[in-house]
């Protein structure tokens, strides 16, 4: 049976203590990434304008200079919010464990988010933290500086995966509507969810925080590997987490249609996202985190396909 | 039963703690948690059957590991029973097995197989109980008897031998086999020998003899309900058909009637387009044998009768229609006033004919036909001491010799003055007759007769001198004692010619009043018989044939009986049927018919005074434990392989789930 014990804390495997392994993650990130992902971001071309006396060189338009003969200054508009709100799921079946997984969805999802916690302080950006669902973890407003990490670190190891049950139409606007409600202009909204049993609505109300207000979505699906590949054997009989129905199938009968029906899944939210502005990471809980959030990061630059 | 049998074998009941043991493993096994099960497609028609399939394979094993343990248990006293030697003294035993391969061994016992089937399992079972040293012949009780395998030990040739054996619709021969079978062991060294019969013992009472005879198989001997068409014959406007039925009850509700003929009877003419079955008769409701008439159809050798309704051998509820039985027509050509005999009546050669009682038709001529169609249906013809023959004569009895046909020429004083235009062709070219000084034949020479008595104290008057004469393909069959030919033979087409060198009349010689004689005149009838051959016999009856021919009946093509070493082809029916006989472009249709007493004998009773069970066979208690133990190995072998081959397929999944429990 995989560790999905209610009466017990999150399955945290090889993941803990959270701290530090997420340190290090976010060191490998920082070794891996030249220039630092953060230069430049948040900065949006707004124009240009005649030249005047005093202004900086660096901005002038060489380009239009060459081609026109004019002086003219490139002007850029700086972001009113540069703030990185993470919203975790914690459903019922983010505590799913199998046995390749180094720790519960809930628990690798926690160690992404803590990663991009401290590289968003340490580039000095204040990081806001929502919950979908979940047991004993507290929604934290946007904040900065070097006790941020500690406190977004400290309420992702308090985090409890739901008991079996579907996640409400409630719960899930009660988390997006403070997010939206928080979120100003140019922030970055990353949801880390399996997107298994999220209400029908969650992708359109999800979309819907981006779009007009230039916000960056990011959707990371964290997936068991059993997930992944079903690498299952033989009759089975399937428990839903959340539903609690019973499938009765067979595993090599039923591999290439559930595959396919994940696979489905994913395009739809990629879909969807890619028409706001967004981008979909999917990884599952045995890959390495220095590399996910290394796609984190390029899907927030609009550079992950 | 004991206690330790009824213990032993209530620990059969644990059967059930494999199904038990097989439910839960199915009921908690295979449910586990898995978050995405809702994109999971539906497959459980499919999962369902290859858990009911896998889990049944090892729950079948399992019980049956079980329920042999504790047969294993009771083995010391639980016994198989089957036929088997009993074995006093211990000592080899000389056996043999008398098969009875007859008619009424096709009977269907109440359980639904034939007697001879079980007989042929009786055999084996027998043959499996020999040991080294035990010596076996085999005989089969279908007449005639028939040693088909001498007393050997070699078991393996015997089961070989067995396995060949095939019913027939043969008479039964009992106490001739059993005579054969004594006959058989009679020369042997071993103290123990028996006789082994494997019948329904319906036929005569076994005889009394030295060597003991035992039946081990007493449910041969149930009587069977059964009814039978023995002969269906044309005679005149009506076809009258023989049925014999073993009782009335087996009569009772069943008809007769003509049909087309089937394949299964064998091959025969095709009827006409517009041959319709005949109006039924129905069958009296008794015991034995009635006749019945039907309508003669216009081609009745395309038709058969058969009975409705249903019996104990189905086999015999049908017989083709077959024409009537001729009888063996002898021509003789004699002159009655130079006989010699001084009684007076027929000629001697008739007289002779006659005393063989061997139901022939004489017709006596005066003159040789000259013209062959006079002749026809004819198969002997004799000539004693003609004034030669005709040119057409010649003609006609040389296109009629070349059918197969048999033609004897006595000769004497009177042939020997044969005319200019008269010659003694096909037989001889001519003869001479000359007083004679020698005293009867060199026996040696006669072998070929069955009784050659009185042939060497021959004092004649006279001779005809038959060297010098001889045509060409003649040879010299019978010598005088001074070596001159006496009788020769010479091949015509498929015929025979014979000449003998002295007329039949008394006056001549004392030939007639010979035995010898007589054996001449039979060897002779024998050998026409072989030309034409009756159209009617009963199965098991040996036909003869001058040259090989092709003959195809109920069961395909007859081959050639192995014994045949005079040149002549001989081939027994066993299978009652038409049968079509093809020899030299000709073509004729033989039946071979039942016989009414192997449906009229009841089966025998085992209570004969010349039938011992004790030291026969009976049926051996023999331990199975060594089996039962073996294939227990073999189930606790294949058992641990599926297991293997589950665990294998299960994979590292299954393995990681049972340690995820173990942890949890």
């Amino acid at each position: 049976m995989p560790a999905l014990s209610h009466a017990s804390s999150l399955d945290w495997g090889e993941l803990s203590p959270l701290r530090l392994t997420a340190r290090t993650v976010a060191d490998g990130v920082y070794a891996g990434l030249h220039p630092s992902p953060r230069r430049g971001a948040g900065i949006e071309f707004g124009g240009h304008r005649e030249y005047v006396p005093g202004d900086d060189l660096r901005w002038l338009d060489h380009r239009t200079l060459m081609r026109h003969g004019r002086l003219m200054i490139k002007e850029f508009e700086t972001e009113t919010d540069r703030a990185l709100r993470l919203i975790v799921d914690a459903s019922a079946s983010m505590g799913f464990r199998s046995d390749r997984a180094r720790g519960a969805k809930l628990a690798y999802a926690a160690l992404i988010a803590a990663a991009l916690t401290r590289i968003a302080i340490a580039a000095g950006d204040p990081v806001a933290l929502e919950w979908l669902g979940g047991q004993g973890g507290r929604s934290l407003p946007a904040i900065g500086g070097r006790e941020a990490f500690e406190r977004i670190v400290g309420t992702l190891e308090l985090a409890e995966p739901d008991p079996p049950g579907q996640l409400t139409e409630e719960e899930l606007e009660r988390a997006l509507t403070s997010t939206l409600r928080q979120t100003r202009r140019g922030a970055i909204i990353v949801l880390f969810s399996d997107l298994l049993d999220l209400p029908e609505s969650a992708l359109e109300r999800f979309a819907a925080l981006g779009g007009a207000h230039r916000r960056t979505l990011v959707v990371v699906q964290v997936l068991d590997p059993l997930e992944t590949d079903f690498a299952l054997s033989g009759p089975l009989r399937l428990r839903a987490t959340e539903s609690r129905a019973l499938i009765e199938t067979d595993a090599e009968t039923a591999r290439e249609g559930y595959l396919a029906a994940l696979g489905a899944l994913q395009e739809r939210w990629r879909a969807r996202l890619i028409s706001r502005r967004g981008r979909l990471v999917v990884c599952d809980s045995a890959s390495d985190p220095v590399e996910v959030v290394r796609s984190v990061i390029r899907a927030a630059e609009g550079r992950l396909a | 039963m004991s206690f330790l049998i009824a213990a032993a074998l209530a620990m059969g009941l644990l059967v059930v703690a494999p199904l038990v043991a097989h439910l839960l493993r199915r009921g908690r096994a295979e449910e586990r948690e898995f978050p995405a099960a809702h994109l999971v497609p539906l497959a459980s028609p499919v999962a369902r059957q290859r858990t009911r399939l896998e889990d049944r394979a090892l729950f079948g094993i399992r019980a049956s590991i079980i329920l042999l343990l504790a047969l294993l248990g009771a083995t010391p006293f639980i016994s198989c029973s089957r036929l088997g030697l009993t074995r006093p003294s211990g000592a080899s035993v000389a056996l043999a097995i008398v098969l009875d391969d007859s008619s009424s061994m096709r009977a269907r016992t109440a359980e639904g197989q034939p007697r001879f089937t079980l007989a042929l399992a009786g055999a084996e079972e027998l043959l499996d109980s020999t040991r080294e040293g035990d010596a076996v012949a085999l005989v089969a009780a279908g007449a005639p008897a028939r040693l088909v395998l001498a007393a050997t030990t070699d078991i393996a040739l015997v089961r070989e031998t067995l396995s060949q054996l095939q019913v027939s619709d043969r008479d039964t021969d009992l106490s001739g086999a059993v005579q054969l079978a004594r006959s058989a062991l009679g020369q042997l060294p071993h103290t123990d020998k028996r006789v082994l019969l494997l019948s329904d013992l319906a036929g005569a009472p076994i005889p009394e003899g030295e060597i003991p005879v035992a039946a081990p198989l007493p449910a041969l001997a149930e009587a069977r309900p059964d009814c039978a068409v023995i002969a269906a014959v044309v005679r005149g406007a009506n076809v009258e058909v023989q049925v014999a039925c073993a009782d009335a009850a087996s009569a009772r509700g069943r008809q007769l009637s003509l049909r087309p003929a089937t394949a299964a009877l064998g091959p025969s003419p095709k009827p006409r387009a517009d041959a319709k079955a005949s109006e039924p008769v129905p069958l009296t409701e008794a015991a034995g044998v009635q006749s019945l008439a039907l309508p003669t159809p216009s081609d009745p050798l395309s038709w058969e009768a058969a009975l409705s309704g249903a019996d104990s051998i189905p086999e015999n509820d049908a017989a083709p229609v077959s024409p009537r039985a001729a009888a063996t027509s002898v021509v003789v050509v004699t002159d009655a006033s130079r006989d010699g005999s001084a009684t007076g009546g027929p000629p001697l050669v008739e007289r002779a004919l006659a005393a063989l009682e061997a139901g022939i038709t004489v017709q006596p001529r005066s003159l040789v036909p000259d013209e062959a169609a006079a002749l026809e249906g004819v198969q002997l013809l004799i000539l004693d001491d003609p004034p030669g023959l005709a040119p057409e004569a010649r003609a006609a009895v040389r296109a009629w010799l070349e059918r197969g046909r048999t033609a004897v020429l006595f000769t004497g004083e009177v042939a020997a003055s044969a005319q200019l235009a008269s010659k003694l062709e096909p037989f001889l070219a001519s003869s001479r007759w000359e007083p004679a000084d020698v005293a009867g034949l060199d026996l040696t020479s006669v072998t070929w007769l069955s009784d050659s008595s009185g042939l060497d104290r021959l004092a004649p008057v006279g001779r005809s001198v038959l060297e010098g004469s001889l045509l060409p393909s003649t040879q010299i069959v019978a010598r005088w004692s001074d070596g001159r030919p006496f009788i020769t033979r010479r091949d015509v087409g498929r015929g025979k010619a014979y000449a003998v060198g002295l007329p039949v009349s008394a006056a001549a010689s004392d030939l007639a009043l010979c035995p010898g004689f007589l054996a001449l005149l039979q060897e002779l009838l024998t050998q026409a018989e072989r030309g034409g051959g009756p159209a009617r016999t009963r199965a098991g009856v040996t036909w003869v044939f001058s040259a090989p021919p092709q003959v195809s009946g109920p069961d395909g093509e007859l081959s050639q009986d192995a014994s045949s070493t005079d040149g002549a082809a001989r081939l027994t029916p066993g299978r009652a049927g038409r049968y079509r006989v093809s020899i030299d472009g000709g073509e004729s249709y033989r039946v071979v018919e039942l016989s009414a007493e192997e449906v009229l004998t009841a089966p025998g009773a085992l209570d004969q005074p010349s039938l011992t069970s004790a030291e026969g066979a009976q049926r051996a208690r023999i331990d199975v434990s060594p089996h039962v133990a073996l294939v227990l190995l073999g189930l606790l072998a294949l058992e641990l392989v599926m297991r293997l081959f589950g665990r294998l397929r299960a994979g590292p999944e299954r393995r990681a789930r049972r340690r995820s429990d173990a942890a949890a």
